[in-house]
C-alpha cells in the first residue's frame, strides 16, 4: 500500500535534493534547477495531501497547479537575473558574485 | 502657565532654527527674551505657590495614549518650583556667557534644552517624565560635540550612552511597574498621582526592589554617584561654557529629583531597605569626589569633580529618609546649582581669557582681573561650604538629617571628612590661582558678564543667609511625600 | 471598494507598463499618474474599513485589509512621487517601475485580506517577484546584479520552504483555509504540524530578515538603486507583518500556538545580532539594512505578544516605519544623483554643505534610533508597552538595553553629518528640489506622528481590533 506517508517523505526527499543543490552547486543556473526542484517538492506534496485527505475539495491539486505557474514566473524573472549577471560579470558561477562583503 | 514654561521656548528653539541669522544677533536676542520672560513667569508662579497648603498648582491633564494609559499630565509643586524656576534663570545666564558665540544654533539647542528641563521638573506621568528625560540628552550632546574643547566628541558620546543605559533601564523599570499596579488601580496608568496611591500595593510586589533599582541606577548615574560618575569629568570639562552651566546647575539635579519624586514616593520601603547602600556610595562620592577634586591640575575638571563630592551630601539626605535630610537634599541641589553655575561661569569666562584651563598657567587672577576674581573667590567659598552662602545650609542640614536616621549615622562621621578635603582644595585653587602677583594683562568682566554674574551672587548669599526663602516651598513639596512614606511603612 | 482597489492597481499596472515607452521623456508624467492612482486606493481604502464579508470567498473584507490598503498605498504613493527625484528617471524606463511598485502592493494587499493560503501565498509571490526585478534594475552596475541575483535565490528558496511549510500544515488539518486550519491545529499539534509551522515560519522570517534568514538583506540594500532599497524596505515587510498577524490571530491559534515562542526568539536574536553587525558598518546602505533587522526584530517581539496593545504597536511601528524610512533613502536616492557616495565617509559634512538635508536627515535617523518627539519613540514606547503587559521581562530588559547600541551607530551617522569638515572639493550641495520637498513632508509627518498621534491610533486600533 502506497500511503500518504510515502508521498511525503518522497516530497521531503526531494526538498533535500533541492536544498543540497542550492548550497552546493556553484553554477546559477543549477541553483535555480534545485529551486524549481524545492518547489516541484511542495508541489508534489500538495497534490498527494488532496488525494488521499481532501477528495472532495482538491484544494491541493488547485494548489499544485498555481505552483507550477508561479514557478515559471519565478524562473523567467531568476533567468533575467542572471542574463544580466553574465553581461555584468562574464560568468554565472557563484564566486563570480562574491564581491558585497559584510 | 505649566504649558507656556515647557513649549514657549521649545517653540522659540524652532524659530531660531528657522531663521537665516547668520550672527546669530536675533538668536541671542530671541533666546535672551524668552529665558528672562519665562523666569518672571516661573517666579510669578514661585511667589504666589500657596505654601501653607502644598500641593500642585498650573496642573494640565489631557489624554495623550489612552491605549497604555498614558496622559499628559504636568504640574508644579513645592518640590519642582524652584528648579522650574532655576532652569530659565541658568538659560539667561547661559545665553549671556555666550553672548560673543556667533552661531544660532547653540542658542536654539539652549532653549531647546530649557523646554526639555522644565518638562522634566514637572512631569506628573511617568512617560512624559520619561519623554522630557530623554530629549535633554540630544541637545546636550550636540552642544558639548559641536561647541565643546578638544576632546569633545569623546566626552559627547561618553555623556549619551551612560545617560541612556539608565534612561532605558528605567523605562523598562516604568513599563513594569504600571503594568504591574494595573490589578490595583484597574486599569493601566502611568500617572504618577494614581501611581502614588498604590505605593502600598507595590511595596509589597515581590520584584519591587528591582523596580526601585531600575528607577534608582538611572538616577545614580545622573546625579552622579560613584562609581558610575566617570561620564561627568568628561562631559562638563569638554562642554563649553554654556553647556557646562546647564549640566551642573540642571541636569545633575534630575537625578537627585527624580530620586525624591519616584524612588522616594513609590518604593520608601525599598529605598529604607537600601538606604544603608545607599548611604556608603553617598559617603564614597562625598570623601573620593573631595580626594579626586584634590588632584586636579585642570581648573574646569576640579570644579566638575566637586560637584561629585556636592551631589554625595543630596544622596546622604535622600538615604536619610528624614525630613531634615530631604529638605537638605534639596537645598543642597538648589545651591549647587547656583553656586557651580557661577563656578563655572567664571572659569569659563577666566579660560577664554587665558586660552588655558591649566591651574599652573594662571596666577594672579584677582590682581589682574578684580572683578573677575572677587566673584570667583566667593564661588569657590560657596563650592566649599562657607557658612554665609548657600552651599553651607545644604550640606549642613544632610549631614543633620543624615545624622538623625539610624542607618545613616555611622556614614556621617567619615562624610565630614569630605568637607575638610574639599575645603582644603578650594582653598589651595583660590590661593595658586588668585592670590599673587599678576602673570599679564587680563581683561576684566564687561558689563554683560557681570549681568550674567550677578544673579547667581545674589542667590548664593541671600539662600545663605536667608533660607525662609527657598524652605517654605520645600517643605511644601517634601512633608505631603513624608507623610505619605509613613503611611506606606507601616 | 477592495475589489475596486484590486481592480484599479492591477489594470493601472498594465496601463502603466504599456505605455510606458511613449512616456520615456516624460518620467514626471508617469509618477503623476501612479500616484494618483495610488491617492484614489488610499482613499478608498479609508473608506474600505466599513465593509464586511469576503470577496468571492478569498478575501477578508474589513478593516484589517484596509488598513493594508492604506499603508501600502501610502508607499506606493511616496515612492510614486520620489521616482522623480532621480531627474531623468531610469534609464530603463521609468512606467515599468510604477508598475511594479503598483503590482508590489497589490501583492501585499492579497497577502494581508486573504482568506486561504492560496491567496496568500500568490499575494507573498507577486510582491516578492515585483521586489526581485525593482532590486535587478540597477543591471549596469556588478553590484546591482550581483544582489538581485543573491536576493532573487535566497528568496526563491525562503518562499519554497514556506510553501512546503504550508503542504504539511494541509497534511495535518487537511484544509487550507484559516478557519479550517485553526479548528485543525486546535485537537493536535503532532510533529507534522509543528515541522509545518516552523517551515512557514522560515519562510516568513526570510521576507521579514529575521536572523538568521537575513544574509539577503545587506546586498539587495546596498546594490539597488536607493528608490527601489526603500520599496523594497517598507512594503514586503508591511504585508507579511500584517500578513503574519492575520495567520497568528487567525490560523494558528493566537496566543497559545507555539509559533509564539518561536516568534519571540527570532525577533530577539534579530534585535541583538542586527544591532551589534549594525556597529561594524561603514557603508550607508548596509547599515539602514541592517536597521531593518533590527526593526523587524522589534516589530516581532510585539507581534508575538498577541494583544491589542501589541498589534496597535505593529501598526504603528510600521507606519512610522513606512515615513522614516522612505524619508531617508529619498535622501539616498537625492544625494547618490549629485554623486555623494552612500557612505559615512561620503556624508561626512553634510550639515555643513546643506544645513536643511543635513537636518532632515537628523529627524530621519533620530527618529529610527527612537528619540522621544520623534515617531520611532512612540513606536518603541508601544512595543515595550505590549512586552510589559504580557509580562515579558527578559525580552523587555534585552530590547531596551539594545535600543543604546542602536543610539551608538545611528549617532555615528549624525556625527559624520555635523561633527565633521566637508572634504576639500566638496562644497555647497542643492539637491532636486522634489526630494527637498517630499523630505520635508515626511519629517514633518514623523514629529507629528511622534507628538500627536492620537487620531491615528484610533483608526490603528479600530483597525486590528478585529484580529483579536
Amino acid at each position: 500500500m502506497v500511503t500518504l506517508g510515502h508521498f511525503l517523505l518522497l516530497s521531503g526527499l526531494l526538498m533535500v535534493i533541492g536544498l543540497y543543490g542550492v548550497l552546493t552547486r556553484r553554477n546559477l543556473i543549477a541553483v535555480l534547477m534545485s529551486v524549481e526542484i524545492l518547489l516541484n517538492a511542495a508541489a508534489l506534496a500538495f497534490a498527494s495531501v488532496a488525494a488521499y485527505r481532501d477528495p472532495q475539495i482538491f484544494a491541493g491539486q488547485v494548489f499544485a497547479l498555481f505552483i507550477i505557474v508561479v514557478a515559471a514566473a519565478e524562473l523567467s524573472i531568476g533567468f533575467a537575473i542572471l542574463l544580466n549577471v553574465y553581461r555584468t560579470h562574464g560568468a554565472v558561477t557563484d564566486d563570480a558574485i562574491s564581491e558585497m562583503r559584510g | 502657565m505649566t504649558l507656556l514654561l515647557i513649549f514657549l521656548p521649545i517653540v522659540a528653539a524652532a524659530f531660531v532654527g528657522l531663521i537665516h541669522d547668520p550672527r546669530a544677533e536675533a538668536a541671542k536676542r530671541t533666546a535672551l527674551g524668552v529665558a528672562l520672560f519665562t523666569l518672571l513667569a516661573s517666579l510669578w508662579v514661585y511667589v504666589a505657590y500657596p505654601v501653607s497648603y502644598g500641593g500642585f498648582v498650573g496642573e494640565v491633564k489631557f489624554d495623550w495614549l489612552p491605549l497604555v494609559g498614558s496622559s499628559f499630565h504636568v504640574g508644579l509643586d513645592g518640590l519642582s518650583l524652584p528648579f522650574v524656576a532655576l532652569t530659565p534663570l541658568l538659560t539667561a545666564v547661559s545665553v549671556l556667557a555666550s553672548w560673543r558665540k556667533t552661531d544660532k544654533g547653540l542658542f536654539a539647542l539652549m532653549l531647546l534644552l530649557q523646554g526639555a528641563l522644565v518638562g522634566v521638573f514637572a512631569a506628573l506621568d511617568l512617560i512624559v517624565f520619561f519623554l522630557f528625560f530623554e530629549a535633554v540628552l540630544v541637545p546636550m550632546y550636540f552642544m558639548i560635540a559641536l561647541w565643546g574643547y578638544e576632546e569633545r566628541r569623546y566626552a559627547a558620546v561618553k555623556f549619551l550612552l551612560y545617560s541612556l543605559v539608565g534612561s532605558v533601564l528605567m523605562l523598562a523599570a516604568m513599563l513594569a511597574t504600571a503594568y504591574l499596579a494595573a490589578p490595583a488601580l484597574g486599569r493601566v496608568s502611568f500617572d504618577y498621582l494614581d501611581l502614588v496611591s498604590v505605593a502600598g500595593y507595590l511595596a509589597l510586589l515581590p520584584a519591587a526592589g528591582w523596580l526601585f533599582w531600575g528607577f534608582a541606577l538611572a538616577f545614580l548615574i545622573k546625579l552622579p554617584a560613584v562609581p558610575l560618575h566617570t561620564w561627568l569629568p568628561h562631559a562638563h570639562t569638554q562642554a563649553p561654557t554654556a553647556g557646562s552651566i546647564f549640566l551642573a546647575g540642571l541636569l545633575l539635579k534630575m537625578g537627585g529629583y527624580g530620586l525624591i519624586r519616584f524612588n522616594l514616593a513609590l518604593f520608601p520601603g525599598e529605598l529604607e531597605r537600601f538606604s544603608g547602600v545607599l548611604a556608603a556610595v553617598a559617603l564614597v562620592s562625598i570623601v573620593y569626589g573631595a580626594y579626586v577634586t584634590l588632584a586636579q591640575r585642570d581648573l574646569k575638571r576640579l570644579i566638575a569633580n566637586s560637584s561629585v563630592n556636592h551631589m554625595g551630601y543630596v544622596l546622604l539626605g535622600i538615604a536619610s529618609m528624614t525630613a531634615i535630610g530631604l529638605h537638605g537634599a534639596v537645598y543642597q541641589m538648589v545651591a549647587h546649582g547656583v553656586i557651580t553655575a557661577l563656578m563655572f561661569l567664571m572659569v569659563g569666562l577666566l579660560a577664554d581669557r587665558t586660552h588655558t584651563r591649566e591651574i599652573a598657567a594662571m596666577k594672579g587672577v584677582y590682581n589682574a582681573a578684580p572683578k573677575l576674581g572677587a566673584i570667583l573667590w566667593l564661588a569657590l567659598l560657596g563650592g566649599l561650604g562657607l557658612p554665609g552662602l548657600a552651599g553651607f545650609l545644604g550640606e549642613f542640614q544632610s549631614l543633620w538629617g543624615g545624622f538623625l536616621g539610624e542607618v545613616t549615622r555611622p556614614y556621617v562621621w567619615w562624610a565630614v571628612f569630605g568637607i575638610v578635603i574639599l575645603a582644603g582644595a578650594m582653598l589651595w585653587t583660590i590661593q595658586r590661582v588668585l592670590l599673587g602677583k599678576a602673570e599679564g594683562e587680563m581683561e576684566d568682566l564687561n558689563v554683560v558678564e557681570i549681568a550674567a554674574a550677578a544673579p547667581l551672587v545674589f542667590l548664593a548669599v541671600l539662600l545663605g543667609l536667608v533660607p525662609a526663602a527657598l524652605t517654605p516651598w520645600i517643605d511644601a513639596g517634601v512633608q505631603p511625600l513624608l507623610t505619605l512614606v509613613q503611611e506606606v511603612l507601616k | 471598494m477592495t475589489l475596486a482597489v484590486i481592480l484599479i492597481l492591477a489594470l493601472g499596472g498594465l496601463v502603466l507598463a504599456l505605455i510606458a515607452p511613449n512616456f520615456d521623456d516624460r518620467p514626471g508624467a508617469l509618477g503623476a499618474i501612479s500616484g494618483t492612482i495610488f491617492g484614489a486606493t488610499l482613499l478608498l481604502g479609508l473608506g474600505a474599513a466599513g465593509e464586511t464579508g469576503t470577496l468571492y470567498g478569498a478575501i477578508q473584507l474589513g478593516p484589517t485589509t484596509a488598513l493594508a490598503i492604506v499603508l501600502l498605498s501610502l508607499v506606493g504613493l511616496l515612492v510614486a512621487a520620489g521616482a522623480t527625484i532621480r531627474e531623468g528617471g531610469f534609464a530603463l524606463g521609468s512606467g515599468e517601475v510604477h508598475a511594479l511598485v503598483m503590482w508590489g502592493v497589490l501583492g501585499g494587499i492579497l497577502l494581508v485580506g486573504s482568506v486561504h493560503l492560496l491567496i496568500f501565498y500568490l499575494g507573498l509571490e507577486l510582491s516578492a517577484y515585483s521586489t526581485y526585478v525593482l532590486v535587478g534594475y540597477n543591471r549596469e552596475r556588478r553590484f546591482g546584479t550581483e544582489a538581485a541575483a543573491k536576493y532573487m535565490m535566497l528568496g526563491a528558496v525562503g518562499s519554497a520552504l514556506l510553501l512546503f511549510g504550508m503542504a504539511l500544515v494541509y497534511a495535518e488539518t487537511g484544509s487550507i483555509g484559516y478557519p479550517g486550519i485553526a479548528l485543525g491545529l486546535a485537537y493536535n499539534t503532532t510533529p507534522l504540524a509543528l515541522g509545518g509551522l516552523a517551515l512557514m515560519l522560515v519562510g516568513l522570517g526570510f521576507k521579514l530578515a529575521w536572523v538568521p534568514f537575513h544574509a539577503w538583506a545587506p546586498d539587495a540594500y546596498q546594490g539597488s538603486f536607493p528608490l527601489m532599497a526603500g520599496f523594497l524596505s517598507v512594503a514586503p515587510k508591511t504585508a507579511v507583518a500584517l500578513g503574519l498577524a492575520v495567520l497568528l490571530s487567525r490560523a494558528f491559534g493566537g496566543a497559545s500556538s507555539p509559533v509564539v515562542g518561536w516568534i519571540t526568539g527570532l525577533a530577539l536574536v534579530s534585535v541583538v545580532l542586527g544591532s551589534l553587525w549594525a556597529l561594524l558598518q561603514a557603508d550607508l546602505k548596509r547599515l539602514l539594512a541592517y536597521s531593518t533587522i533590527v526593526h523587524m526584530g522589534f516589530l516581532g517581539l510585539a507581534l508575538a505578544t498577541v494583544s491589542l496593545t501589541g498589534y496597535v504597536a505593529v501598526a504603528y511601528y510600521l507606519l512610522a516605519y513606512i515615513v522614516t524610512s522612505l524619508g531617508l533613502f529619498f535622501a539616498l536616492e537625492a544625494l547618490e544623483a549629485r554623486g555623494v557616495p552612500s557612505t559615512i565617509a561620503g556624508w561626512k559634512g553634510l550639515g555643513r554643505r546643506s544645513p536643511l538635508v543635513g537636518v532632515l536627515v537628523a529627524i530621519f535617523v533620530l527618529s529610527l534610533a527612537g528619540v522621544p518627539l520623534l515617531a520611532g519613540f512612540l513606536a518603541k514606547l508601544y512595543v515595550f508597552a505590549a512586552l510589559a503587559e504580557a509580562q515579558a521581562w527578559t525580552a523587555l530588559v534585552v530590547a531596551v538595553v539594545m535600543v543604546v547600541l542602536g543610539y551608538y551607530f545611528y549617532f555615528r551617522i549624525l556625527a559624520a553629518v555635523f561633527l565633521e569638515e566637508p572634504g576639500e572639493e566638496a562644497q555647497a550641495l542643492e539637491i532636486s528640489p522634489t526630494a527637498l520637498s517630499l523630505m520635508v513632508v515626511l519629517a514633518v509627518a514623523v514629529i507629528a506622528l511622534g507628538v500627536w498621534p492620537q487620531s491615528v491610533l484610533g483608526w490603528l486600533q479600530q483597525a486590528v481590533a478585529g484580529l483579536l
